[in-house]
């Protein structure tokens, strides 16, 4: 029995000492300031680094940050092809988003089509999508004559006026210039983006019913949406684009477009007087060149100070591109990424080893940059689709980590109260335990360097549940023997040992569940499923030795406070 | 001692009908969610139905009937949206759609995108972006069925090992009881199931196995007793009124962390908490007025086996 007693009390404290190691590091990054984690990161930032290394790491809910799952589109492909398929994609998003700039990004495949991207604390959202999704297929394709496209539009404008369900009087408006009818066209457009902000009853009314008859006039007119400012390309108002997109999807507008040929809508919205505008370009659909050729990519500004990327070709590539460039002088060479035109600029000088591609005056210089960096990279040998996205702010996991830290707090005041209160002494024990059990937890925890979420945090506060049961169940049990007359030390030992089956029993059936949880589960599920069941184990062995080994002490007593 | 639970001898198992009825109707309205969720009609989370929420904050207060009209002019009428406390000015909204995205413009960026447009002197910031593709969630779907399963069978396995049969089909039937009455009270309260209640739901299986174990573990331990002495319902009673204490101190006490978990744990654990809180209740009155009781009418029906 004594022997058995100091094992205990050697076992407790080497899990002491143990813990307290391992969860130094956790404890002293959280209790760091911000300022005192710059100040550090500038004298130690290997330190700093380890530090950060050797601590429980917050999942992207409470840290903040951006979590994506892509699914490569294999569906046309060979089971080899498609693995294979996967495995580029998977290295070219890895390049993308190392050149991206962002700490610590996770890139792993998952399932045989699956890539899912993990990037902590990131705040650029959108930016991060575009560069991580975008296939990045570069072309270069010529545009269509400006009078066959011409008449295109005039064509489609004449097969959308005989359509039978629009009014009959729509000749006569086709007749008008197409000028005339784009003025009204900006105008009422103005009027209706008025309209939108508006409050106004009375004006939403009365521009309602203008917009209706606009709406019924027009739309025969698919022209009177465009206006064509160079000779290459037609601009219609932003806002109109959605309606071209469905009037161009219309099956008999559809069977007029030559078959050498496709409508593609530039990359991005550009300022044109004083309203926002997107380009549409006919293209033809023999490629000319494609991005696989460039062996280099620039973002740089040109002397308007608007950014362009800066390109090198490979010498194959250059003289087959100075091939088709040289005799098509003085023509424009649309700049197709993804199925949307990014520039079209005229050939000037026969193309050897190097280009530019200008963005327009839309663009950002991190538009520039970011497609040097998907070109460069290189394209996804398939569509890639973002199937799950997972943004959360750092403000809302900062709000998380408090709000679960306040829950935790707040739940265990009221445990450790209501144990204190109704076993007084043995209480007392009981959240010595649980506290104990807190501590360990977290540095099994670091440990691990697992990751601790939200769902997590939601186990921690279960475990709570869990190690006052397995206390309960004891403490219940000695009072019964108690109160059948046994002696303090007889209760002891027969609450001990009865209860032991019982904690065991609930313990493992919870692990049971935590285990499966732990298997299927993906991300936070996964993280909750870690922390029960450490909880568990910790709890498990709290209740059959720490608790104990206090009691044995408190066996020789006439009356036990309990 | 201080004891709320003071040698009490009430006849649980007499009233047993009684609870028939009450769990009845719970369980019946469980299969009822269950099937609404196999015939798509449930409320389920995006997660599983696929969708997408977006949660921000304007700087300036808006209020929601406008940001509703912005949205249904972008196409979104079905947006679902709620208030949320918690900032010092401004409103922050969380934005439930059921689309998701599968390819091109993603819908999280045409929501923003519409915003941004519809309220252009106000400033909006991103807390959240949730979007599941309804391939992926369809794939949760069956993986969720797998968890719920896998779990059933393997604690059906333990009971059997390590009490008997009958012990582990009473337990079983009890956790299922508990599962789907939660289920069935989300259901009729329009609650949505998420992947967080789905845990929610598997972690109870957990609980209330606990809560059916201790009280078996203390029927085995009577019986063995008591073989000779009082007949099989009088023990089945006894037993479950010596543990009475404990069931209730444990529920009080896993109570009290739940309630302060669905009060102050944010709006991400709400619904969670909201499952284990019905869930220990269910939980705890099961645990006396269905696994038990299995075991009485089991026994009536087939003496012997204890003898």
């Amino acid at each position: 029995m004594r022997k058995h007693e100091s094992l205990r009390i050697v076992a407790i404290i080497v899990v002491l000492i143990v813990a307290a190691i391992f969860f130094y590091p956790t404890a002293r990054l959280w209790l760091m300031s911000a300022e005192e984690k710059a100040e550090m990161e500038q004298i130690d930032p290997v330190g700093l680094n380890n530090l950060e290394a050797s601590t429980i790491q917050l999942g992207l809910d409470l840290q903040g940050g951006m979590h994506i799952v892509l699914k490569v589109d294999v569906s046309d492909m060979t089971p080899a092809e498609a693995s294979n398929a996967r495995d580029r994609a998977l290295e070219i998003i890895r390049n993308r988003v190392d050149k991206f700039g962002i700490s610590e990004p996770q890139i792993m495949p998952q399932g045989d089509d699956y890539i899912i991207v993990e990037l902590p604390g990131l705040q650029d959202v959108e930016r991060a999508q575009q560069l991580i999704g975008s296939t990045a297929r570069l072309e270069f394709r010529f545009l269509e004559t400006p009078e066959k496209t011409r008449q295109l539009v005039e064509k489609i404008d004449k097969i959308l006026g005989s359509d039978p369900f629009s009014e009959g009087d729509t000749e006569t408006e086709a007749d008008t210039s197409a000028e005339e009818s784009l003025d009204d066209a900006a105008d009422l457009l103005s009027e209706k983006e008025d309209s939108t902000a508006e409050e106004d009853s009375l004006l939403a009314e009365i521009t309602d019913s203008t917009l209706e008859d606009f709406e019924e006039a027009t739309y025969t007119e698919f022209s009177s949406y465009l206006d064509q400012q160079t000779q290459e390309s037609y601009i219609a108002t932003s806002l109109d684009v959605p309606l071209l997109k469905r009037y161009l999807g219309i099956d008999k507008v559809q069977a007029l477009i030559p078959h050498d040929v496709e409508w593609m809508w530039g990359t991005r919205d550009e300022q044109f007087q004083g309203r926002m505008v997107r380009r549409l370009y006919l293209i033809k659909k023999k490629v000319e060149m494609t991005g696989d050729c460039l062996t280099s990519a620039t973002p740089t500004y040109d002397q308007f100070r608007q950014p362009k990327v800066d390109f090198r070709l490979s010498k194959d590539c250059g003289s087959k591109f100075a091939r088709v460039t040289g005799p098509n002088i003085g023509k424009p060479l649309a700049i197709v990424l993804d199925g949307q035109v990014e520039s079209a600029p005229r050939i000037n000088d026969r193309i050897r080893d190097n280009g530019t591609i200008s963005l327009g005056t839309g663009a950002t210089f991190e538009n520039a940059k970011d497609l040097s960096i998907v070109l460069q990279a290189g394209a996804l040998p398939a569509d890639v689709n973002i199937v799950e996205n997972n943004v959360v702010g750092p403000s809302l996991g900062q709000d998380s980590i408090s709000k679960g830290l306040t829950a935790s707090l707040i739940g265990l005041i009221f445990v450790v109260l209501i144990m204190a209160v109704y076993y007084r002494l043995s209480g007392l024990v009981a959240d010595f335990a649980l506290v104990f059990n807190l501590f360990v937890l977290l540095a099994i925890m670091s440990l691990l360097k697992a990751t601790l979420t939200v769902p997590g945090i939601a186990g921690i506060i279960l475990l709570v549940g869990i190690s006052v049961d397995a206390a309960v169940l004891i403490f219940e049990r000695i009072r019964e023997e108690l109160t059948t007359g046994k002696t303090v030390r007889a209760s002891i030992e027969a609450g001990y040992s009865r209860a032991a089956v019982a904690i065991i029993d609930s313990n493992i059936t919870t692990l049971i569940v935590a285990g499966i949880l732990y298997a299927l589960g993906t991300g936070a599920v996964k993280g909750f499923a870690v922390t029960l069941s450490i909880g568990i184990m910790v709890s498990l062995f709290s209740a059959l030795v720490v608790t104990r080994t206090i009691f044995e002490f408190r066996k020789g007593y006439k009356k036990l406070s309990i | 001692m201080f004891r709320i639970i003071k040698g009490t001898k009430i006849d649980f198992i007499s009233q047993r009908k009684k609870a028939y009825i009450l769990s009845a109707v719970l369980v019946l309205l469980g299969i009822a969610c269950f099937f609404a969720i196999l015939f798509g009609k449930a409320n389920l989370g995006i997660d599983f139905a696929g969708g997408t929420m977006v949660q921000g904050w304007f700087e300036s207060d808006v209020d929601i009937a406008d940001l509703r009209s912005v949205l249904s002019e972008a196409g979104f009428d079905a947006a679902y949206m709620t208030h949320l406390e918690g900032r010092e000015h401004g409103s922050t909204f969380l934005i439930r759609v059921k689309v998701g995205s599968e390819g091109g413009q993603t819908v999280s960026e045409q929501i923003v995108g519409a915003i941004k447009a519809g309220f252009p002197g106000n400033v909006f910031t991103l807390d959240s972006v949730h979007e599941v593709g309804p391939s992926i969630g369809r794939e949760l779907e069956r993986t969720a069925i797998w968890m719920v399963l896998l779990a059933i069978a393997g604690i059906l396995i333990y009971i059997w090992i390590r009490f008997d049969l009958r012990f582990g089909v009473a337990a079983t039937i009890a956790t299922f009881h508990d599962v789907l009455a939660v289920l069935g009270i989300f259901f009729i309260f329009n609650k949505e199931i998420s992947l967080l209640v789905v845990v929610a739901l598997l972690t109870l299986a957990g609980y209330s196995l606990s809560d059916s174990v201790v009280v078996f573990d203390r029927i085995r331990e009577n019986l063995k007793t008591f073989r000779r002495k009082g007949d099989f319902i009088s023990t089945i009673n006894l037993s479950i009124n010596e543990v009475l204490g404990r069931t209730l101190m444990t529920s009080l006490t896993t109570l009290t962390v739940v309630i302060v978990l669905l009060l102050a744990g944010g709006e991400i654990l709400r619904d969670f908490a909201l499952a284990l809180m019905i869930g220990i209740l269910v939980g705890t009155y099961s645990s006396v007025f269905v696994a038990s009781p299995i075991i009485v009418e089991w026994e009536n029906r087939s003496p012997k086996r204890f003898k």
